[in-house]
């Protein structure tokens, strides 16, 4: 199984026996950066196996220039870190069996690292990764962390009234210095099965961030690289220092060699953003003036008992947090800064909060200044600088002082030897608060927002809403060498690397998938049967609908009695906001579409809350299964939007109702637009179709997870049609749309649909050679062969002309693929 | 900062290329009128559907084997149960009338082409099964016919699949078991507390083939059923799809030794008693007087049709001409090359005078026009001059297949 082969003098080790053409051009377009030491944005639609070939050439690429550094893997949820995991696995138990049988001549078989082993691990929250008999159990996830503090922190371990025997196995293995793990490919899943074995034992979340270090391939989730609360940025620099790896030659330079990667990238901005964003209302700052009081008569305690344990701090406070070094290491980790890394202060902490009961003066000072600010009547907006004003002129706090809040709360927690944190989360997040107000003064809002639930209940809320997506990534493009964004659906391309202030972008391509049959088919349908109704006009904003879009009863029940009685077994529905779906379903319910609907097929329905409807989806795939059939309606940017598979005969047919915008309306947003008009030059319109066509390629996109697979999309809206949001459309998905299949009335959306399924339902062969979906090894050589020939006629042109990667990718964009019809007519040839 | 409130449409579309816009909208209303006149058409009333001859000729697939010298061994005696979907959705475009026409014609064609097979009828109707016809070679359309205008319900086909099964299994272990369903729907019911997976095993056992022919896009259980038992699952893409999917079942289906042992099968060649001889008797499979009658070689039983099955003692009645018929139907006649001829040249079968192009025999080396070519391939299925050459083969097999056709000639 699995075959080598060069890319330029790179010798790539694939562990399938065939290989895409789209993934050797991806392979291709990724070697180019690393080589440029670059970043890259990519796009390939999903299905076509993107995970494997970037561990394949990056792990390829490792193994030929051993002085790089680690590949960091992000994505999004524990399952895609299992699935990567495998698939990494798959790619290194080829290179061992093929650099095995090389050496089969030579009288020594080397062991380890040189055998072309490498040590990778998943990391992810303690909540998946505990083994501890009690904490375990807990399903939430602050509850966990907060257990498994309480049993480690070093003041409870010193009393020995509770340990964690996982815990206490992992410190004495480090202590005798032993290597926690050989060599191998760890899932989460593998690591605690190593937990709960009695020769090793140590605590499988420790023992990841530990091995960490000595990995050359570490997979986790895009929080820990991106957001500073928990970032572990610190520990996955270097290269891996295993004990028989070569070093790495040469000091510490600022750029590490290492590569990070962003898979299912298409929504890290939203991550960025969110990871420097804080929340409070009044409810929270009631909390926090508990805390404050609690820590208040702490400190009592403490001096009456022990007052030599604030002088101690006094004393290290006067030097400055850096220099210190004395914040007990577990504690750091555990508290860990608002701010990214770089912007964190190293001088002394100012005069005037030094003392303990100082400090609590101010933060109560700045309590009640936020609750006073949080009593609005009227909606507020305000940035940070005029904020800090108000805070200094009202609570007499200066607005130095206010960065170090967070440093001086953590530093205060530890030497009261606070082990109960979650209690103290609200004075907490007040400290993020104005530690963010502080540090920054662009790229941030303050938003109070009265009635943020719904007219009429008021709950005035107070956000700190960061607009710059670059702030949070910046110091991951500064301290490493390559980093990839990559998704299925990231069109445009051009405007990631823009709103993430990414420079340097050497690739930027977006691939399509190549099949022998035209095996999708987006619909735009704009119209209902008589011609002059258009679906989704009516119905202005003001309705606080997030697309604005809403269909009258009449016209959509047109569609919906028809659809499900064409297409066999899956149907999902894409609705742009659960009212949206609500009302929707009402109408239907009033003109009884819904139980024509039930006359074909069962219905199931996504709500908010989780369980509901993961239930839903089983009964789906169960009706599904039985051949009996199903509608599932669900709402875009939900849940099942993001993360479940409708492949197969679970999904033949996708509809989305209405273009899935963000509430508009919405101050956060608004803020943000306003940001991006005047920093990047991004216009309004442009950022919000963007958002809302990355929004409904993921939906679509659900449909198609492989080659074989096939499905019709449908875009159920007029402002589909229009150029602006198609050219949005990825290309993968636009490259199927017929120019006639773009205005459409939806009954003859319904019969193209019928007769597209028919035809997709004939039998079908696969085809082999160049032009194949799938290559051979030798239809590859004949294709680099090819490429080699058309590069060189290239690189003439290119020396004439010092075109810059970006302008490339335009002209990409702006050659439209041959349609593939005479695919089509091939294979209806084939059947007659 | 003051939030101004601006409708979305206004921030979020753009005015430009509306050029590009119209372009694309002009192509597709031009389309759009194309189809609607299209589906005007199709929607009007269908009073009568054309009664178009079906054409008989063996499907193209086996035609190329056969050109090819394909060696495969087929199941000639076979006992096929045809499942016509009558649930609502057949309603729709009235698609019963095709599903009825179809399987009527199949059913006719099924029994002159497999001489030894034997056919039930079975209705899908209503979430249940309806028996129409049990396993036997006399077949009547009237009742499907008269059935199928009250389709409706849903369609179930787990019911049709333990229907079958429970015919199917007790006949004679040397015939090949098929179900063919005819679908309409687009999704099948499962009312029962019965899952199509749980009969797969069974069907398995049994050896029975279940086979699909839709007019709806593909239902994935049932096509795995299909896979799974060894027959196929087709869609049709329109009416000509259809009836040439159809015919892919007429041909006896290839089988593996493990299938179906090979045994030799007890038959008896029965005598033909003329009415004239005798007073008037009464068949025993239907219980009326009829004119000719043929007497069981074991029993004396009186039969009206050949090939059957005696009603008393359940032995298999054939003819020599029925058995070669079942030769012919499974090793077709291998296509003629068509051969340049001078004016001068008669074809072998009619004596004309030829055309310019005439076809010949590989076998024979004889010469025969193509009005002649086609009728011997899809007719006659034998080569009058091959026949000629092989006197043991007298002329009575050659007139005897000529009265059990349509008889045109």
């Amino acid at each position: 199984m699995g075959f080598t082969f060069h890319i330029g003098e790179l010798r790539v080790f694939f562990p399938y026996d065939t290989i895409y053409p789209e993934q050797y051009r991806y392979m291709c377009e990724l070697k180019r950066a690393l080589d440029a030491k670059g970043n890259s944005v990519l796009e390939m639609p999903t299905g076509t196996g993107k995970t494997v070939t970037l561990f394949s050439l990056i792990t390829s690429y490792q193994w030929a220039h051993p002085e790089l550094g680690r590949l960091v893997y992000c994505t999004r949820t524990v399952p895609e870190m299992s699935k990567a995991v495998e698939e990494l696995r798959k790619v290194i138990d080829f290179r061992v069996e093929v650099l095995a049988k090389e050496l089969d001549a030579g009288s020594e078989a080397p062991k380890g690292l040189a055998a072309g082993h490498i040590l990778a691990v998943g990391l992810s929250a303690r909540r998946n990764m505990c083994v501890h008999p009690e904490v375990s159990k807990e399903g939430d996830r602050e509850r966990v962390d907060e257990m498994c503090r309480q049993l480690t922190a070093p003041w409870t371990r010193e009393k020995k009234t509770a340990s964690c025997v996982h815990f206490e196995k992992y410190e004495s293995a480090l202590g005798q210095q032993s290597q926690l793990l050989d060599t191998g490919i760890y899932t989460i899943e593998d690591l605690r099965v190593k937990g709960m074995d009695k020769e090793y034992g140590w605590c499988p979340y420790y023992a990841a961030r530990r091995l960490i270090q000595a990995s050359s391939v570490v997979v986790l989730n895009y929080q820990y690289v991106l957001d500073p609360k928990v970032s572990l940025a610190s520990s996955l620099g270097g290269a891996p220092s295993l004990p028989g790896g070569k070093m790495r030659a040469g000091g510490l330079s600022s750029i590490e060699p290492s590569i990070v990667v962003f898979d299912e990238a298409h929504n890290i901005d939203d991550v960025c953003i969110e990871s420097l964003s804080v929340k409070l209302n009044r409810q929270r700052l009631d909390q926090s003036s508990g805390n404050l009081t609690r820590l208040g008569n702490e400190i009592e305690r403490v001096k009456k008992e022990d007052a030599s344990r604030l002088q101690e701090e006094y004393k290290r406070l006067v030097q400055g947090l850096r220099q210190a070094g004395q914040i007990d290491e577990a504690m750091a980790d555990q508290l860990q800064s608002p701010v990214l890394p770089e912007d964190l202060v190293s001088e002394a902490i100012p005069g005037n909060i030094r003392r303990a009961e100082h400090f609590i003066a101010l933060l109560r000072r700045i309590v009640n200044f936020c609750r006073r600010y949080l009593h609005v009547e009227r909606a507020q907006c305000e940035g940070p600088l005029s904020i800090c004003h108000k805070l200094e002129e009202d609570a007499e706090v200066d607005s130095k002082s206010l960065k170090f809040c967070h440093e001086r709360l953590r530093s205060l927690l530890n030497t009261l030897q606070v082990s109960n944190l979650e209690e103290f989360t609200p004075i907490t997040k007040v400290a993020d608060f104005v530690t963010l107000l502080g540090t920054y003064s662009q790229g941030f809002t303050i938003i109070v927002d009265p009635y943020p639930e719904a007219q009429g209940i008021y709950d005035p809320t107070l956000i700190l809403r960061c607009l710059d997506a670059s702030i949070a990534i910046r110091p991951v493009l500064k301290r490493y060498q390559s980093v990839v964004l990559t998704s299925g659906t990231i069109s445009p391309l051009e405007m990631y690397p823009k709103i993430l202030g990414m420079s340097n972008v050497v690739a930027t391509e977006s691939f399509s998938i190549t099949m022998e049959r035209k095996c999708l088919c987006p619909l735009i349908v704009t119209h209902g049967p008589d011609q002059v109704a258009r679906i989704g006009e009516d119905e202005s904003p003001s309705l606080g609908f997030r697309g604005c879009c809403s269909m009258r009863g009449s016209r959509s029940s047109a569609w919906a009695v028809h659809q499900p009685s064409s297409v066999t077994l899956g149907l999902v529905c894409f609705f742009t906001s659960y009212r949206y779906l609500e009302q929707v379903l009402e109408k239907w319910y009033e003109t009884g579409v819904i139980s024509r609907v039930l006359k074909h097929k069962l219905l199931f329905i996504e709500t908010a809350d989780v369980v509901a409807t993961t239930y839903a989806l089983n009964l789906y795939r169960q009706a599904c299964d039985s051949g009996q059939g199903a509608v599932f309606l669900s709402v875009a940017r939900g849940k099942v939007a993001e993360g479940i598979d409708f492949d197969r005969h679970y999904g033949r047919c996708v509809v989305l109702f209405g273009v899935p915008f963000q509430y508009t309306l919405s101050r956060e947003l608004r803020a943000r637009l306003e940001f991006l008009r005047q920093h990047y030059d991004i216009k309004e319109s442009e950022f919000l179709n963007f958002d809302a066509m990355r929004q409904a390629s993921q939906c679509l996109g659900r449909v198609i997870r492989s080659k074989r697979d096939y499905g019709v999309m449908i875009f159920a809206d007029q402002r589909y049609a229009r150029s602006d949001k198609r050219s949005k459309i990825p290309d993968w998905i636009r490259h199927f749309l017929e120019p006639g299949h773009v205005f459409m009335a939806s009954d003859l959306a319904v019969e193209a649909a019928g007769n597209f399924l028919l035809q997709m339902s004939q039998p079908f062969e696969e085809k082999t050679g160049v032009g194949a979906s799938v290559l051979t090894p030798q239809a590859l050589q004949e294709l680099q062969a090819e490429d080699s020939k058309a590069s060189d006629s290239k690189e003439m042109e290119k020396s004439a002309i010092f075109a810059p990667p970006l302008k490339r990718l335009k002209l990409n964009l702006s050659t439209p693929p041959d349609p593939p019809s005479s695919n089509l007519d091939a294979v209806s040839k084939q059947i007659w | 900062m003051q939030l101004e409130t601006v409708p979305v449409d206004d921030i979020a579309e753009e005015v430009d290329a509306a050029a590009q816009d119209r372009e694309q909208l002009r192509q597709a209303r031009a389309l759009e009128a194309r189809w609607r006149w299209e589906s005007l058409l199709e929607d009007a009333p269908p009073a009568q559907l054309e009664e178009k001859p079906a054409s008989i000729a063996p499907p193209a697939e086996q035609l190329r084997e056969a050109s090819q010298g394909v060696q495969a061994r087929r199941g000639v005696i076979r006992f096929l149960y045809l499942v016509v979907d009558l649930a609502e959705a057949a309603l729709r475009e009235r698609r019963w009338e095709l599903l009825v026409q179809q399987s009527s014609q199949f059913a006719e064609r099924f029994v002159t082409e497999n001489p030894l097979s034997e056919l039930g009828l079975l209705a899908l109707r209503d979430a249940s099964c309806e028996a129409l016809a049990p396993l036997g070679t006399a077949f009547t359309a009237a009742k499907l016919n008269a059935i199928a205008k009250e389709a409706k319900g849903r369609c179930c086909a787990v019911a049709a699949l333990q229907r079958a099964l429970q015919g199917l299994q007790d006949v004679p272990s040397y015939g090949v078991r098929e179900v063919l369903i005819l679908l309409a729907s687009v999704a099948t019911c499962n009312l029962q507390e019965l899952a199509m997976e749980d009969l797969l095993p069974t069907l398995r056992l049994k050896n029975i083939r279940v086979s699909v022919v839709s007019l709806s896009p593909e239902i994935f259980v049932l096509k795995n059923l299909c896979v799974e038992t060894g027959g196929r699952f087709d869609v049709a893409l329109n009416k000509a799809h259809f009836e040439e999917l159809l015919l892919r079942h007429l041909v006896a289906p290839k089988i593996d030794g493990k299938d179906v042992a090979p045994q030799m099968v007890r038959m008896g060649f029965p005598r033909q008693l003329e009415a004239e001889a005798r007073k008037p008797e009464a068949c025993c499979c239907h219980c009326q007087v009829q004119n000719s009658l043929y007497i069981c070689p074991q029993c004396n039983g009186r039969s009206c049709g050949l090939p059957s099955r005696c009603k008393i003692c359940d032995l298999p009645l054939v003819s020599a001409s029925v058995l070669a018929r079942a030769f012919r139907s499974v090793v077709p006649l291998a296509p003629f090359a068509s051969v340049a001829m001078g004016l001068a040249s008669r074809c072998k079968a009619c004596h004309r005078f030829m055309d310019s192009l005439g076809a010949r025999c590989g076998t024979c080396q004889q010469v025969f026009c193509q009005t002649c070519d086609s009728f011997i391939h899809q007719v006659l299925r034998q080569c009058p001059g091959c026949l000629e050459r092989t006197p043991l083969d007298d002329q009575r097999n050659k007139s005897c297949l000529h009265c059990t056709r349509q008889g045109s000639v």
